[in-house]
């Protein structure tokens, strides 16, 4: 693309605001929107900093990224040589380092799914094969060009592969070739692919072998995982004729190839949904498919309930996966939510309900009923639990009228309110983890706060008390970058600031510029950045993340299939063990919410962390959860892993008042914590906003609302009656102007 | 009568006249004096074709183009990119391009409908991309491509037919809107009534 050079650029600003993340984001939205000329930056070359939604390839390249910037000076502050003594350049840091830690990928052992960049090869053929060869190598990372960048991120599977194909694979490869016996003439398409995946994969296996202790780790991951792999045999060889089935093979022979193509296209028929990039092969194949497909399968013809994933419906749809930085749910009744609403951000999002509400209540996974209905229809609970439960919902709906009462409680552990309410035990951790969303030893005003919000926030915009924007919470900073956009912000990505300018004039010191790293200076009245940029250090909070793919939805047992685009499941402390000290949190997205290709599903797992890995904290719940097989056919069977990751992120708080000790008109944004609430997101903003603008109104609805068309439809009716004649031409049936604002006269 | 809602982005370097050719089609008009994109970032037009009902929404850049930073929101659910060049500049042909890689790489759908449109062809005289040219590009993208002026109008309206022409069966939109959520200010009903007396 081509761009207007630097020198074109506006150069003086009334604020820069560095990062994109939410709370920079909509304090650019509102500035803009009062018509402050704003310049605003990312080092990134996405929106969202710690609140992105990424795609696969983004996000490892992020979580990886090293310094780009290393720091040099000692001190970060540092008087200027050739300007005058009273001016100071104050160097940032943009060490993603210290924000993202202990980074832990695998791509699980499993007998079904995400398969393999190499040439698969079907599996009846080979009955003998053990399901650690089909495991072989997992990688979401299918881009045929796999880069330098990403050896790390395909290293693990690698080298599961080089554990299993010394053995297997002189006895595996040649079977295929002799069993197909079908045509070469393939999908030109595919064929390099598989020829350059697999050049990829040769070549990044030298690197592995350096990195000793890595190959250590993933050859324990694979022992631990061996007898789960044994166990899923059964579902291997009961699964679909498809290509998932498939055996890899890192044999280059060209016979091999040829035969894996004519796999592939005998998997076609089964995909539900085909590939573009394979349709068009797809007519004249299916003769040869309809041949092929008796022949080949009639060992595992048995009909499985639960048809796994293709490798080649991911294989093409990996750009469809986007993780979430920073998964936090919405309360419905959040100010936050009034805010998106009444500056009419929302337009440019869409949301869905959290549908499904899940805890653990006696080590079994539990529907948490959600609203009043709910709680009548639920199984969860007795005729006497809905009583009680009803009589704490009422309570805390109407919490104003019973000050008195909860008074009493005031900085006293929730659990003694809680039996005051005689709930028993069973509620009592229902309300405690799901309703609530508290700690054990929380204090019952705060949790009854949040009930009261939950509690509030159903029924609002649906049965769900949470919100989640389709495309991920990603969507939110991008759509307030929007509306500064519209409202004459300027937007410049991957523009790094190396340091801001302070000068000092009567003893009072002033952020009066910033360079970037190409050397360009911009004035500024006021600069907005996120704390974690900043080279002090500041208190941070630690969150264990984790992030999977799965095959399944997680469902309690004895519950028939629930009908959930977005689930939230809650593990409060101590339920894994006593090393368990936090509530765990899960966020389980289906493809409906557009994170995820079909038939997969992506869980965001966060705690607060108290282990010296993300791995260590949340490895129990994913074993808990994930991989169990059973054959009590009454339980659905647990959904399997088919990649995760692990990270530590450090949330850095912001000082009161967001001001920095260097300038007041350096203002420093919180990084995104993960407490329930948008609260202090939409505080923080609003407390810059008055700083900067004080008196005037934070995000008002837009100008004139007679030009905003808030409902698209006008009636049918009238575009008929306006129609004169329906021909094959294009006819105006009438002008609407959406124009979504107007220029602010300032 | 069904009506189909279809998001078109408006693609292209600064100042080759996005928004004056969705200026031109939804009202019309053209004004000289336009200078950039502030104020109006997406407008609509509900059309006839045949016997569907299209209602074009029209998603201008407002102008985060210009430094590198479009947002992938932006293409989110569009049916149809429209990527514009002047032709009298060959450097915005060059750069259409890079906008069509980045719109393949968002929205790599079969259905995604890409048109390319060379404007200002009232300047005839000034011409500096040979319409074989783009028109070889187009066919090797598989995109379709008008020459337009969006100062006479000549050929706007043609590009949006071709959009309802190629619209697929079925709006692939639908696929998730079927089951989200309308959070929108309560005043919208009286907002309805507002776009009625248009």
């Amino acid at each position: 693309m081509a761009y207007v050079s630097s020198d074109e650029l506006p150069k003086n600003f009334d604020v820069i605001v560095y990062g994109t993340g939410l709370t920079e984001s909509i304090i650019a939205a509102a500035l803009c929107r009062n018509g402050v000329s704003v310049l605003h930056l990312d080092y990134n070359q996405f929106y969202g900093g710690e609140c992105a939604s990424l795609m696969y390839r983004e996000f490892i390249e992020f979580l990886k990224a090293t310094p780009r910037t290393p720091q040099t000076q000692d001190n970060n502050v540092q008087s200027t040589e050739d300007q005058s003594s009273n001016s100071q350049r104050y160097f940032l840091r943009s060490d993603l380092s210290r924000i993202y830690e202990n980074i832990e990928q695998d791509f699980v052992e499993q007998s079904s799914p995400l398969l393999p960049e190499v040439t698969p090869v079907t599996t009846n053929v080979t009955p003998n094969i053990t399901s650690t060869d089909c495991a072989n190598n997992y990688s979401l990372a299918t881009d045929t060009d796999t880069k330098v960048t990403s050896h790390e991120e395909t290293s693990q599977s690698i080298h599961h592969n080089s554990d299993s194909t010394e053995v297997n694979e002189d006895n595996l490869s040649p079977a295929p070739v002799t069993t197909f016996d079908t045509p070469t003439s393939t999908q030109e398409s595919t064929q390099p692919t598989q020829k350059d995946n697999k050049s990829s994969l040769q070549e990044s296996q030298p690197t592995l072998q350096d990195s000793q202790s890595t190959l250590q780790e993933s050859q324990s991951t694979l022992q631990e995982s061996q007898p789960t792999l044994q166990e899923s045999q059964p579902t291997l060889q009961d699964g679909q004729p498809t290509l998932q089935d498939g055996q890899p093979t890192l044999q280059d022979s060209q016979s091999i190839l040829q035969d894996s193509q004519s796999t592939l296209q005998e998997s076609q028929p089964t995909l539900q949904d085909t590939q573009s990039t394979l349709q068009d092969n797809q007519s004249t194949q299916d003769k040869e498919t309809q041949l092929l497909t008796p022949s080949s399968h009639t060992k595992i013809s048995t009909p499985s309930t639960d048809p796994v994933l293709s490798w080649t419906e991911l294989k093409s749809q990996h750009r469809m996966f986007t993780f979430d930085l920073w998964p936090k749910l919405i309360y419905a009744t959040d100010p936050f939510v009034d805010m998106i609403v009444k500056s009419s951000v929302t337009k440019y999002l869409e949301f869905k309900a959290v549908n499904k509400i899940i805890t653990v209540l006696d080590g079994n996974l539990t529907l948490v009923p959600a609203s009043r209905a709910d709680v009548f229809t639920s199984k969860t609970v007795s005729v006497l639990e809905k009583r009680l439960l009803m009589r704490f919902v009422t309570f805390v709906m109407d919490l104003d009228e019973h000050t008195e009462e909860v008074e009493k409680y005031n900085a006293r552990p929730f659990s003694e309110f809680m039996e005051h309410m005689r709930l028993n035990a069973k509620l009592r951790a229902l309300i405690k983890s799901s309703i609530a969303q508290v700690e054990d030893d929380s204090l019952t005003e705060v949790a009854l706060e949040r009930s009261k919000f939950y509690l509030q926030s159903i029924g609002r915009y649906s049965n769900s008390p949470y919100l989640w924007p389709v495309y991920g919470i990603g969507e939110l900073p991008q759509a307030f970058c929007r509306m500064a956009a519209v409202f004459g912000g300027l937007y410049m990505l991957r523009k790094e600031i190396r340091y801001l300018e302070i000068i000092e004039t009567e003893g009072v010191s002033k952020c009066h510029s910033v360079r970037d790293t190409e050397n360009t200076t911009f004035l500024c009245k006021h600069i907005i950045l996120g704390v974690s940029l900043v080279p002090d250090p500041q208190p941070t909070i630690r969150y264990s993340r984790a992030i999977l793919a799965t095959n399944r939805k997680l469902l309690p047992p004895n519950t028939s299939d629930i009908n959930s685009d977005i689930g939230f499941i809650t593990i409060p402390s101590h339920t894994l063990g006593p090393n368990q000290s936090y509530t765990i949190k899960i966020i389980e997205l289906s493809p409906k919410s557009q994170s995820c290709p079909d038939r997969c599903y992506l869980v965001h797992i966060t705690c607060c962390s108290s282990q010296n890995t993300a791995k260590a904290d949340l490895l129990p719940v994913v074993e808990f959860l994930f991989n169990n097989s059973t054959d009590n056919t009454d339980i659905p069977p647990a959904p399997k892993v088919l990649y995760s990751i692990y990270f530590n992120y450090n949330s850095t708080q912001a000082p009161t008042g967001n001001k920095s000790k260097l300038a007041d008109n350096i203002h420093l944004i919180s990084s995104p914590d993960l407490e329930p609430s948008y609260q202090q997101i939409l505080s923080e903003a609003k407390g810059v906003f008055d700083t900067i603008c004080p008196g005037d109104t934070f995000l008002p609805p837009p100008p004139d609302p007679e030009d905003i068309i808030y409902e698209p439809t006008p009636p049918e009716q009238n575009q008929i009656d306006i129609v004169e004649s329906a021909g094959d031409s294009l006819q105006p049936t009438g002008t609407q102007s959406d124009n979504e604002t107007e220029q602010i006269e300032k | 009568m069904s009506m189909r809602e279809v998001k078109v982005c408006l693609l292209g370097e600064a100042g080759v006249g996005k928004s004056s050719i969705a200026h031109r089609f939804v009202m019309d008009s053209f004004n000289e004096k336009q200078e950039s994109t502030i104020g109006a970032a997406f407008m609509s037009k509900t059309v006839k074709y045949n016997t569907q009902t299209v209602k074009f929404q029209m998603w201008d850049t407002a102008g985060q183009e210009k430094y590198k930073g479009l947002a992938p929101m932006y293409y989110r659910g569009a049916s149809a990119a429209i990527v514009v060049y002047d032709i009298t500049s060959f450097n915005t042909y060059n750069v259409v391009k890079d906008w069509v890689r980045d719109v393949r790489d968002t929205c790599d759908t079969e259905d995604f409908i890409l048109i390319i449109v060379g404007n200002k062809v009232d300047v005839e005289e000034k011409r500096n991309v040979p319409r074989e040219t783009a028109e070889k590009y187009c066919v090797s993208m598989g995109a379709h491509l008008f020459e337009c002026s969006a100062l006479s109008g000549k050929n706007v309206f043609e590009i949006f037919e071709k959009i309802a022409e190629n619209l697929p069966s079925e709006n692939p939109m639908l696929h998730h809107k079927r089951d989200t959520i309308n959070i929108r200010p309560p005043i919208k009903e009286k907002k309805k009534e507002c776009c009625k007396t248009q």
